[in-house]
């Protein structure tokens, strides 16, 4: 496809139309590949995981070749302003999807806290819900709830890993910043060097998060399974970790992109996208060790 | 007043970091060096509100959950 078509930069109105792409048939074939192979899974079906596997790999294939198209037809200058338009209004639409995913999660972590815990408790006009119920629920948190679902647990203490991953995520911060204006001052040393440090640090974070799980399984009894604390606890700090394996995995490919001399102090759309989506993790992670761990 | 001003602080920098955004989808004469300036800020107000939340806990104006 890039190579089915002369230089449109000239035609500065023109937009530059791919033609004959197999990746997005290809995506949906793994997406559903994936998904039904969690879905066979879940129903116990002993080819799931394998179906599953085979989905995520295609995705994997899917990714890598529609990465390579579209660096191959920016570095062909292919792309023109109308182009360069819509892969920034498509960044714009994606982070927009991104806020409203997490607010979902910070939202059910915030009505669960101010909202559902103290009417159990029995506040405000929710006194006769208590007095029905005849417990003696008292509204705190971090709590499992007047069903003591899961059992006695402890929450992880802020000052061990979470703040050492705090100090981690916001030293990638650092180190993408640094990157980002070594890129724009034609410093390519320094522009390798604190990117490959970036998504490095970025890995860490994923594995002593890891090591954080396992630590609350094993010492803490806090699971998924506990109650209203583990159920919103997991699934933010997880998806959190998901989106900085997602991130650095990026940062990997700008950073191969930098290795091979992509990219000039004034047109880096794809690092400036990468990089901003690197401080939005980060900042996720910031709004969620403050309202998880302290407020 | 501690959490009040921790949330503002968090205000700040998801405030600087939208701005960064801004600049990116913009992409007008300066914006790509207005952004890299709004990401310089945001790092450096995280950093800050990280160091605050360390010394108020240090000073014993809040405390984490659990402890």
């Amino acid at each position: 496809m890039a190579q089915a078509h002369a230089p449109t930069s000239t035609a500065s109105e023109k937009y530059y139309v791919p033609h004959g792409s197999p990746w997005p048939i290809v995506g949906s074939i793994a997406l559903f590949t994936t998904v039904g192979g969690g879905a066979l899974w879940l129903n116990h079906v002993h080819a799931g995981p394998w179906v599953m596997t085979l989905g995520l790999a295609l995705l994997a294939f899917m990714f890598i070749g529609w990465f390579g198209t579209v660096i191959r037809e920016s570095e062909g200058r292919l792309y023109n302003e109308a182009v360069d338009r819509s892969f920034r209004m498509g960044m714009m639409w994606f982070i927009f999807s991104e806020v409203m995913f997490f607010a979902g999660f910070f939202g059910a972590l915030l009505y669960a806290r101010q909202f559902s815990v103290p009417w159990l408790g029995g506040e405000g006009t929710k006194l006769l819900t208590k007095v029905i119920r005849g417990d003696t629920f008292e509204a705190a948190w971090p709590t499992n709830g007047p069903g003591h679902i899961g059992g006695d647990f402890e929450v992880i203490p802020a000052f061990g890993l979470p703040a050492i991953n705090t100090a981690i995520l916001l030293l990638s911060g650092v180190t993408i910043t640094i990157a980002h204006h070594a890129l724009r001052a034609g410093n390519r040393k320094m522009l390798n060097l604190f990117l490959a440090m970036t998504f490095l640090l970025g890995f860490l974070f994923v594995y002593l998060q890891a090591t954080e799980y396992i630590e609350a399984y094993t010492h803490h009894n806090l699971k998924l399974s506990t109650g209203i604390y583990g159920s919103t606890f997991f699934p933010l700090t997880a998806f959190h970790g998901f989106h900085v394996t997602m991130g650095a995995l990026m940062l990997v490919v700008i950073w191969f992109r930098c290795l091979k001399g992509h990219f000039t102090p004034t047109h880096h759309f794809a690092f400036e996208g990468v990089a901003w989506y690197w401080h939005f993790v980060d900042v996720v992670w910031l709004g969620l060790f403050i309202f998880v761990y302290w407020l | 007043m501690s959490r009040l001003l921790i949330l503002a602080g968090l205000l700040a920098i998801v405030l600087s970091l939208g701005s960064a955004l801004v600049q990116l989808v913009r992409n007008k004469g300066e914006s790509s060096q207005k952004m890299a300036r709004a990401l310089t800020i945001r790092i450096g107000l995280s950093i800050l509100l990280f160091v605050l939340l360390l010394v108020a806990w240090q000073l014993g104006w809040i405390q984490p959950h659990g402890s």
